[in-house]
């Protein structure tokens, strides 16, 4: 049993999709040039910032992606070598990059697709030094990343970069277990959903609606 | 599986320097490391599972082929690599052909050792090892390429290890890190390589230090950040705690300073130009060159033509005080007599409101937090969502208490997408839909009575002679003395005669009368003459917009309230754009919409009352005069401005890029510039200005000065500490304007540094009045300069001549004057006009039937991170947006290259189709650079239209028609 189920919840209807939360992932995180952790999607026509539907009646939503941290990850029973597994204290889904061997089976299984990247190359960045939390594992060849729920932060007792710098209030971040949290109450009082719940994957990002 | 156990690398080294360097580099890759030293050994180490050998391979009494023999015969798995020297060179293929599976020339070791080393692992995939290797080799070639770097680096450490109330420790002490880096300067290669292992250790462990920061383009949002300092630089930038938390804020533009300060193009030293203007070839110079060059030809141009031949232009890409658009260069300015060029931008809607309400420039609603109070949100001509992100989260308040969004917009935005209702309106008839708005109030009486009887002009009396506000002394025929009061005559309706305003219970609103023989009609009468002639059906054939949610929004603002207009500046951006401000400060009148928490109809972005004087006027200034930049074709060509000669040859560019940034780039290109002498551009980055420059100046970054902002969408003043030396050879414009000041004759006015010129703005009696002293902003880096709430024209009395809401204008004037003729009678109320170019009347419709817009998008302020890695991943090229529509009859589909042209200019770019545009109308998101184009560039295509009331840049009143490439 978790000590903790941390989850995220994003209230779709305060996201602007303005992507301030996936800047702050890539520079929290040192992520590699062409790499994105958290990347935000347009819900609407086939381009960036398009809506579906004719003029002027059209709809448009913004979503954001991320490993979704499920209580029952697809990844971490593919993974061959125990690379990729959950955090017994509070359930986060960890890439142990020393271990990865690079195989993309987690890739393949994880229904949440984009949210594992893979480093074909050497990790290419435009600074000649590493931005971000000093804290923040080195990314290397041949490995498989994804978002960590900066559990480097929540160590120093902070939250996520990409809860902390929303300008739009709209992510939660904290303890399900605790009925008292915030993420719970905003959960009791707000229909929501999750990402292909159907796939029994469970996962611990929510969204308003 | 491989990887899962540890490596084992068997290392047969006979000289001794070479052995410790490979165990340096070896050291920390937790790896089993077996050093060996006769071949009997080694041949023992390697039976033993063996990730690869690397052997001195003429260390050994026996020959080299002889050892490979050994090696094959007793461990055909193990990769080898095998040492050679310069000496042995020859042999390098003979070695291969033997067995070895690596060469490595011993004296090249610090290149090729590393390298060889992950060939071979490659092979065993191993992964962590490799990765660790290649950062080490980085480290290796950043060490010897970046010497004087890192000793600038050791200065910045000992300097800011000073600084220990704003440090964190993170491990090894500071000390620790300079003496590696000293060290490192020495050279044997093995200390190199030793530095660089020990180096890159304690880079990860060195301290990080917290500077405050403020981002302050011209976004009007001015964020207080936090800029985290490691190794003397800024590493990360986060959000950092406002002195009122609601306005918390950074985007993601924010967070990418890091590679606006580093980026390979930054601007890194003064470069005078070396062929022809705009071709982009270039001569390094020393700041001593360049200093005496400005001085030099500023000097010959006063002299021969007048102080005035000197121009500088700001526009707004600064919002410091000290270093901004209105800082210390416009002291120099002012202490040379030099023109000053007005850049004409933003300022119809400013005009228009500031005649009803007052708040001239942008300082004419409550502050942004108070939009959570309010029950209707009209967003109107702005896409808050993108170019005010910060403002959002308010109206997301709102919207959680049950207010409703309704957005008015031709486009369908980010924030149209969270609208209630989604106004789909033609451009530029803004203003006929506000008049039918008023129409559908008054008919259906839904105004505030009180409201207009005590704070509007409503029962005012118009004369239909003059025009002007009936007075006491139009009846008495008494002058009134200068100074004296001259008091406003009203229709008491109770008594059905005139009276004095201040002695009329019940004004009559309504109604036309004869006062001593003059005859007079209220000022909200012919407001209602004007209204009358827009009913919905009528406003609908100018705005597109269907009657019933004319209706619909109109009701919902008069009565579902407080509410709140939200302009932007896209109906500014139209030839008609001073009537959007006006029309929209009319409706808060008529509704009582206005000095209330939840309701206003303008913008805030506010400025503390800092001590302005003191920065931009040197004592004994002789500020020269000012040129719109609208006119500086005409001056330049003339060599004329208001009828007298007025030659202009030089310009000091700063805080700007006019080139991208103002309308009718052509016009710049083949007529503006050539005609300056000598062009000087002030930047941090090679802008399209800089690039048709005669000299660039490198200035310092945002974080790489000490500065205080007290301009933003928020009543808060904010510090800029010194987090960095500027880079390269970069100087602040405090320091440049030091520089110059001496051989311009004016050295005495120009003596201060930053930090003592932050001392100067904040000597404020108002700011005082709020605690804020240079000793306390200081210290608590963020300080409220308004009372809480700041309710603008709090209980509806507003900053006018009359305290009221003027909608009746007596006597319009001009922006700027300078002896153009208007017509007042077109100025009076909010009239609606067709903009100059973009609308279907216009017989240029025929040949360019699409109206071009430039949004402002989340990815950009204006041209300012235009070159960011990180932003154009994610937003890569320039687009135009077209709709489906207009896409389908050009046979233009998305990923598609097409010009966009019209008699003035073309761009060539990426289409996209989306169904978010209004047929007709096509988008092209600002701010880039002529080069980021497949060809021209997008400010060809808006034209410097100069009407004569706003003169205000148009940018958004264009036509243009678009074809595929």
């Amino acid at each position: 049993m978790a000590k903790k189920h941390l989850v995220m919840v994003i209230d779709l209807k305060r996201c602007i999709g303005c992507n301030t939360c996936a800047m702050a992932c890539k520079v929290e995180n040192n992520v590699p040039d062409g790499i994105w952790w958290n990347r935000v999607l347009t819900v609407g026509g086939e381009s960036m910032d398009t809506p579906d539907g004719t003029y002027p009646n059209l709809q448009m939503q913004y979503l954001t992606m991320a490993c979704q941290h499920c209580e029952n990850p697809a990844c971490v029973k593919v993974c061959p070598v125990g690379a990729t597994y959950k955090r017994e204290e509070d359930g986060i889904v960890v890439q142990d990059y020393d271990r990865c061997i690079g195989c993309r089976y987690c890739m393949v299984a994880c229904p949440y697709t984009g949210v594992r990247q893979f480093n074909w190359q050497e990790p290419a960045y435009q600074l000649d030094f590493a931005v971000g939390d000093a804290a923040v594992p080195a990314h290397q060849t041949d490995t498989v990343e994804k978002c960590t729920f900066c559990f480097h932060r929540l160590g120093q007792g902070l939250l996520p970069a990409c809860i902390e710098q929303c300008p739009a209030r709209a992510r939660h971040f904290g303890d399900l277990k605790d009925p008292d949290s915030d993420v719970s109450m905003v959960l009791r009082s707000r229909s929501h959903f999750q990402l292909l719940a159907e796939k029994g994957t469970k996962p611990s990002v929510y969204f308003l609606t | 599986m491989a990887q899962a156990q540890r490596a084992r690398l068997v290392i047969a080294v006979q000289r001794s320097w070479l052995r410790e360097t490979l165990h340096y580099l070896l050291s920390d890759l937790s790896a089993e490391i077996v050093s060996v030293q006769t071949l009997d050994d080694l041949l023992d180490a390697i039976r033993q599972p063996t990730t690869a050998v690397i052997v001195d391979i003429f260390g050994y009494q026996q020959p080299y082929a002889a050892v490979l023999d050994a090696l094959r015969l007793n461990a055909p798995a193990v990769p080898i690599a095998a040492l050679l020297s310069t000496g042995t060179i020859e042999y390098r293929d003979a070695v291969v052909h033997g067995g070895a599976n690596a060469v490595i020339v011993m004296e090249n070791a610090y290149e090729e050792l590393i390298p060889r080393i992950v060939q071979l692992l490659r092979g065993k995939r191993c992964n962590t090892y490799i990765s660790r290797l290649l950062e080490k080799q980085k480290n290796i070639i950043q060490l010897k390429a970046k010497e004087v770097q890192l000793m600038d680096d050791v200065k910045d450490v000992h300097e800011q290890s000073g600084l220990s109330r704003r440090t964190f420790l993170k491990g090894t002490a500071a000390a620790g890190v300079s003496t590696a880096v000293l060290a490192s300067s020495s050279g044997s290669i093995v200390q190199a390589l030793a530095e660089g292992v020990e180096q890159r250790s304690l880079a990860a462990e060195a301290e990080e230090q917290i500077f405050n920061g403020v981002c302050r383009p011209n976004c009007w949002e001015s964020c207080r950040l936090h800029a985290h300092v490691r190794n003397g630089r800024v590493v990360k930038v986060s959000m950092a705690p406002m002195a009122d938390p609601r306005y918390n804020r950074i985007c993601l533009r924010g967070m990418t300073h890091i590679q606006r300060m580093y980026h390979p193009d930054r601007l890194k030293y003064p470069m005078k130009r070396a062929g022809e203007r705009g071709e982009d070839k270039w001569e390094q110079i020393s700041w001593d060159e360049a200093i005496s060059m400005i001085v030099d030809r500023f000097t010959g141009i006063r002299e021969e033509y007048g102080d005035s031949a000197l121009a500088f232009l700001p526009i707004s890409g600064n919002y410091g005080a000290v270093h901004g658009s209105g800082g210390i260069a416009v002291k120099m300015q002012n202490a040379l007599g030099a023109t000053a060029i007005d850049p004409c931008v933003d300022l119809a809607f400013p005009v228009g409101i500031d005649r009803v309400i007052g708040g001239y420039p942008f300082m004419h609603s409550n502050e942004p937090a108070d939009m959570a109070n309010s029950r209707t949100i009209i967003v109107w001509g702005s896409n808050i969502a993108e170019s005010q992100i910060h403002n959002w989260h308010f109206v997301a308040d709102a919207l959680e208490k049950g207010a409703k969004l309704v957005v008015i917009d031709p486009m369908f935005t980010s924030t149209a997408a969270k609208a209630d209702i989604f106004v789909p309106i033609r451009p530029a008839s803004d203003v006929a839909l506000a008049l039918s708005m008023m129409q559908v109030i008054i008919e259906e009486d839904l105004t505030d009575k009180p409201f207009l009887r005590d704070h509007t002009v409503s029962p005012f009396l118009v004369r239909a002679d003059t025009k002007r506000f009936l007075r006491q002394s139009d009846i008495t025929g008494e002058a009134v003395e200068e100074g004296e009061e001259d008091p406003f005559i009203v229709w008491d309706a109770d008594a059905d005669e005139a009276g004095v305003l201040a002695e009329v219970a019940n004004p009559a609103l309504e109604g036309t009368f004869e006062v001593e023989g003059i005859s007079v009609t209220t000022a909200f009468s012919l407001l209602k003459e004007l209204t009358d002639q827009y009913v919905p059906e009528e406003a609908a054939k100018l705005t597109d917009v269907r009657p019933e949610q004319i209706r619909e929004i109109a009701r919902l603002y008069a009565t579902n309230t407080p509410s709140m207009l939200y302009p932007g500046f896209g109906p500014d951006h139209y030839d008609n754009g001073q009537f959007h401000g006006h029309a929209l400060a009319t409706l808060a009148g008529l509704t009582g919409n206005i000095g209330k928490p939840g309701a206003g109809a303008g913008m805030f972005i506010g400025g503390a009352a800092v001590n302005y004087a003191g920065i931009m006027f040197p004592p004994d200034f002789h500020a020269g005069p000012s040129v719109p930049i609208l006119k500086l074709r005409s001056v330049i060509e003339t060599g004329e401005y208001n009828g007298q000669p007025y030659p202009l040859k030089a310009l000091y560019v700063h805080c700007a890029n006019p080139l991208s940034n103002t309308a009718d780039q052509r016009e710049w290109l083949d007529h503006i510039l050539p005609g300056f002498d000598f062009i000087v551009v002030a930047d941090t980055v090679m802008t399209d200005s800089a690039r048709y420059a005669d000299l660039v100046l490198p200035v310092a970054h945002w974080f790489e000065v000490n500065e205080v902002v007290t301009q933003g969408n928020h009543p808060i003043a904010m510090i800029q500490e010194k987090a960095v030396e500027p880079a390269y050879e970069a100087k602040s414009d405090v320091d440049i304007m030091n520089l110059i000041a001496p051989g311009l004759g004016v050295g005495d006015s120009f003596t201060m540094t930053d930090a003592e010129l932050i001392d100067v703005v904040l000597d404020s009696d108002a700011l005082r009045a709020f605690d804020i002293t240079p000793e306390t902003l200081r210290e608590q880096k963020s300080i409220r300069f308004m009372a809480d709430p700041f309710i603008y024209g709090e209980g509806g009395v507003v900053p006018t001549a009359t305290g009221r809401v003027q909608f009746y204008v007596e006597d319009p004037k001009p922006r700027l004057d300078y002896g153009q003729d208007f017509d007042p009678g077109a100025e009076r109320l909010p009239y609606f006009r067709p903009p100059a170019e973009a609308w279907p009347e216009n017989p240029l419709y025929e040949k360019y039937p699409l109206v071009a817009t430039q949004e402002h998008t989340r990815w950009r302020v204006h041209t300012q991170f235009f070159n960011i890695p990180w932003l154009r991943e994610l937003d890569p090229e320039p687009v135009i947006k077209l709709s489906p529509e207009d896409a389908d009859a050009r046979g233009i589909e998305t990923g598609d290259y097409v010009e966009a042209y019209n008699d003035r200019g073309h761009v060539v770019l990426k289409a996209i189709v989306s169904s978010g545009m209004r047929p007709g109308l096509v988008n092209i998101p600002k701010g880039w650079q002529r080069n980021q184009f497949r060809e021209g560039g997008y400010q060809e295509l808006t034209k410097s239209y100069l009407n004569p009331v706003t003169i205000n840049q148009s940018f958004f009143d264009v036509l243009v028609e678009v074809r595929k490439v």
